[in-house]
């Protein structure tokens, strides 16, 4: 779900600017995320190449081939100079941090946005300057990490790292010749305060003396005052003033609101600013819950908090001879909160409404209840021919219908585009192919498709172990690479679309492709196949044994076949979530993965069994075949049952020992029916006592008091009314394979 | 006993002897419905059961108490209490009132009167004419015994599987 954000940042305007509520929080946090990605996915287009930074066309800023960009990504005003955009986000991120309190993350921001504006101003070149792209890189990076902290703390923890980059960033600028404080280019101001013409002021500026009156009862004064504050450390620079933070801050901490007494007398600061007295009057004005403003030109010598009380106090109310305008604020103070300021050129705005995910997920639950019920019906309707039941029957029908559209309705809500997962990509390829000294090029296409908000989160994993793979093993070194005629660079292809109610996500590369060949070896190699077996594989199956836990991560072989660690915890988290993971690769072209996945975890088409009396549900993905083995096709190998099944041979599991029931031994054995379960690339025979037929069944988790039980996913509740214990069939191989090599 | 004694308890049966919780554990009292086996858990855990359209967890209070065993009879019955937010169901052999005590008439648990261990036992109510024993549930489903069971989960499955 995206918002649409104004230039103004989300503190800067309306009533909400408390920056301590939780949802102001989240948005807070939110927000900056999305300008920090920005920022990253400019500097990485500009180091491309793609973008010049001054060129005045920003098309194609985004750089994404997705094409699901919303205005959110800054190119909103057509025309816009990609360092504008910079500009911009980082100028957003400093107003933003500074009211919610985070100081460090302010000052960085502060930076960067001194090394944008000399950029802007022509003093320095970003694309001609990668160490400082790659400082601001940094910066993105230790801000992300910052971001991330706070989000989960709510207080800023004072971060060396922070320092040091503080200091490399500020060094940079002054390299540079940068020592006005570029902030007074364009105030913290709405947008509609004219900050044009500022940047004519002279460094420095001249000392003023701001007394700012809160409106009386507003609720939180003290955050009010707060703001007032962080604001006017982006107008200049505060000499002295009166409460001073740290008092505003005990104030905070208090989380008093009663303290009115206090309120009244006015907040009282010394500002050196380059900006005149009306764009200060005007800027303060717009602040929330500010009743009037009073802008004088401060004495010289005048200095200390103290003194700036004692000496005006008494003089404070008749002095308004160098206040420019006095009182103007009381007239635009209440308008403030009503329409948050849209600064032009902002993005258009969109329907979209924030929603907790955990309204989501109760919303989910309620529809999965009426999936039960509907699945009730149908049973009860269906058991019954006799006339007068047709029109409950009819009605049954037209309910199902209904249950159907609402629970794919629900389940869109759940979805985010894939982008999210997206935009994470080209830094990491980035930094993968530096560390490996290798070009590549990376393509993402369809962005825009959408997927459960919780596999998307869980994909970022996955992603990134193929990613590193494809550039560390499957893209050659430029040499080879155009000695083969390739280009110079390689490419990486990410794809994301639907087929079916299924959602796919490819990862391509144009490298050297995977010997099936070698993988034999290697697998004779570490004795994880008989050469008989190894010579019978196909180039297909031969590819698969790339899965296997353990064998990718061998030196030769990660060496010879080219690809590495981790692919079994691949293939494990995708198949955690009912999903798959397929290779396709052609010697010297290439290799693809892809990764298939349902749309939606809490619904699952199952093949219902019973054994010992309890229906069991195995979810359809897993299931293979279901039949009644022949006698001759089972034996016992080292003490344990299996079954012939095509060419392989397959452990068999009664799912009777779940129950802790002895087999039932052969002679009987014989006769119960099996089902072929996969998963990833293996397959178990289990032996069920009987077919119940297929249901789409709703998971219930077990609950707390239960736990997790090793070989079940949950439950479900059939339309009869009967629960059913869904297995986990990824869970049951890998005891199965634990238990091998445990012999 | 203690000040935290329950003043209107519902009073059930085991065997022999007479059980009490506090009422406002207790969310209703239904009969006895199929339950599922569930692999792989504790042998006092009977199972999950239906509860309208909810799976609930149902253990068998006698063994969790450590009384002998016997297939429940006609008057059987499912206590279904809420523990930390879980909803779970109690195998009782019947339920029989609910009652107002007197905190005055509890006494603190002792070995000597009754065959439960008294880790589990809040106080004994004397009555006129039986003993009843108030139940600590926290004790009885507490999240130690839920570490157990994660325990037991995590030694069974490897047990699990066919040994010739």
């Amino acid at each position: 779900m995206e918002a649409t954000y104004d230039d103004g940042g989300i503190f800067a305007d309306g009533e909400e600017g408390s920056g301590l509520g939780e949802e102001e929080f989240q948005l807070f946090v939110a927000e900056s995320r999305e300008h920090l990605h920005q920022l990253e996915e400019i500097l990485l287009a500009l180091e491309a190449g793609v973008l010049d930074e001054t060129a005045s066309s920003a098309t194609g800023t985004d750089g994404g081939e997705d094409g699901s960009k919303s205005g959110s990504s800054g190119s909103g005003s057509s025309g816009e100079r990609p360092i504008d955009a910079l500009f911009r986000a980082a100028h957003t991120l400093k107003g933003n941090a500074a009211t919610a309190g985070f100081q460090q993350m302010a000052a960085l921001t502060h930076a960067m946005e001194s090394l944008f504006a000399s950029v802007r101003e022509g003093r320095l070149l970003l694309r001609e300057n990668p160490d400082l792209i790659n400082l601001l890189l940094e910066t993105v990076d230790l801000l992300n990490q910052l971001l991330s902290a706070a989000s989960t703390t709510r207080a800023e923890k004072s971060s060396p790292e922070a320092e040091a980059l503080l200091a490399r960033l500020e060094k940079a600028g002054a390299n540079h010749g940068e020592e006005r404080a570029p902030a007074a280019e364009e105030p913290d101001a709405p947008p509609t305060a004219a900050a044009s013409g500022a940047s004519t002021q002279t460094p420095g500026g001249s000392e003023w003396l701001i007394k700012v009156q809160l409106r009386p009862g507003c609720l939180f004064p003290g955050v009010r005052a707060y703001q007032v504050l962080m604001a006017a450390g982006n107008w200049g620079t505060i000499t002295a003033a009166d409460p001073d933070v740290e008092e505003v801050r005990q104030v905070i901490a208090r989380e008093d609101n009663s303290d009115q007494v206090w309120w009244n007398r006015p907040l009282q600061l010394r500002l050196r600013s380059s900006l005149s007295p009306t764009e200060l009057q005007e800027a303060a004005s717009a602040l929330p819950d500010v009743q009037s403003v009073v802008v004088e030109q401060a004495l010289p010598g005048e200095s200390p908090p103290g003194d700036l009380l004692g000496g005006r106090a008494g003089s404070e109310s008749h002095d308004h001879s160098a206040s420019p305008s006095s009182r103007p604020g009381q007239a635009s103070a209440p308008a403030a909160p009503t329409t948050p300021a849209t600064a032009p050129g902002s993005p258009v705005t969109t329907n979209v409404v924030r929603v907790d995910v955990r309204l989501l997920d109760a919303l989910m639950d309620l529809v999965g209840e009426l999936v039960i019920d509907r699945n009730r019906l149908l049973v009860l309707t269906s058991k019954n021919g006799d006339g007068q039941l047709v029109e409950l029957a009819q009605l049954a029908g037209h309910l199902s219908r209904l249950t159907g559209q609402l629970q794919e309705a629900v389940m869109h809500l759940r979805m985010v585009p894939v982008d999210n997962l997206f935009r994470k990509l080209p830094r990491l390829v980035r930094e993968t192919a530096r560390a490996t000294g290798k070009q590549v090029r990376l393509e993402m296409v369809g962005g825009e498709t959408e997927l459960d908000r919780s596999l998307i989160e869980v994909l970022h994993e996955p992603m990134l172990h193929l990613i590193r793979n494809a550039i560390d093993h499957g893209i050659e070194p430029e040499t080879e690479r155009l000695a083969c005629g390739k280009p110079a660079a390689g490419r990486i292809l990410i794809r994301a679309y639907h087929r079916e109610s299924n959602f796919y996500l490819e990862l391509s590369d144009d490298g050297r492709g995977i010997d099936p060949d070698r993988i034999r070896q290697a697998a004779l190699e570490k004795g994880e196949l008989s050469a008989e077996l190894c010579a019978r594989l196909t180039d297909e199956e031969a590819l698969q044994l790339i899965f296997r836990p353990g064998f990718s991560t061998r030196r030769e072989v990660t060496e010879v076949s080219g690809r590495g660690v981790g692919l079994d915890v691949v293939q494990r988290t995708v198949e955690r979530l009912n999903g798959t993971v397929q290779v396709e690769s052609t010697l010297g072209q290439g290799t693809t993965f892809r990764i298939r996945l349902p749309l939606t975890l809490a619904i699952i088409r199952s093949l219902l069994v019973e054994v010992c009396g309890v229906v069991c549900a195995i979810p359809l993905v897993n299931v293979v075949e279901v039949l009644r083995p022949q006698t001759d096709n089972l034996a016992t190998i080292q003490g344990r049952p299996v079954l012939r099944y095509r060419n392989q041979v397959l452990p068999v599991i009664p799912l009777h020992h779940l129950w802790g029931q002895a087999a039932d031994t052969s002679s009987t054995t014989a006769a119960l029916p099996a089902v072929i379960a996969q998963a990833g690339q293996e397959r178990v025979a289990l032996l069920v006592d009987g077919f119940e037929g297929e249901e789409e069944v709703v998971i219930k988790p077990l609950g707390r008091f239960l736990g997790e039980i090793s070989g079940l996913a949950g439950t479900a509740i059939l339309g009869d009314g009967r629960i059913a214990l869904i297995l986990d069939i990824p869970g049951l191989l890998m005891e199965v394979r634990r238990d091998v090599n445990h012999q | 006993m203690a000040p935290g004694a329950p003043d209107q308890i519902v009073l059930f049966r085991l065997g022999e002897e007479n059980f009490g919780v506090s009422i406002s554990l207790v969310r209703e009292v239904t009969v006895l419905q199929p339950i599922t086996r569930v692999p792989r858990t504790p042998d006092f855990i009977e199972g999950v059961t239906n509860l309208r359209g909810r799976v609930i967890p149902v253990l068998d209070l006698r063994r969790r108490l450590g009384l002998p065993a016997d297939p429940p009879g006609r008057e059987a019955r499912i206590v279904v209490v809420e523990y930390q937010g879980e909803i779970i169901g109690m195998i009782v052999d019947g339920v029989s009132e609910v009652l107002t005590i007197d905190p005055a008439s509890v006494e603190p648990p002792s070995p000597y009167v009754v065959s439960v261990d008294t880790q589990y036992i809040t106080g004994i109510l004397k009555l006129a004419d039986r003993l009843v024993i108030l139940l600590d549930l926290t004790r009885v489903l507490s999240a130690e015994e839920a570490a157990d069971l994660g325990e037991f989960n995590a030694t069974t499955a490897s047990q699990m599987l066919p040994k010739a």
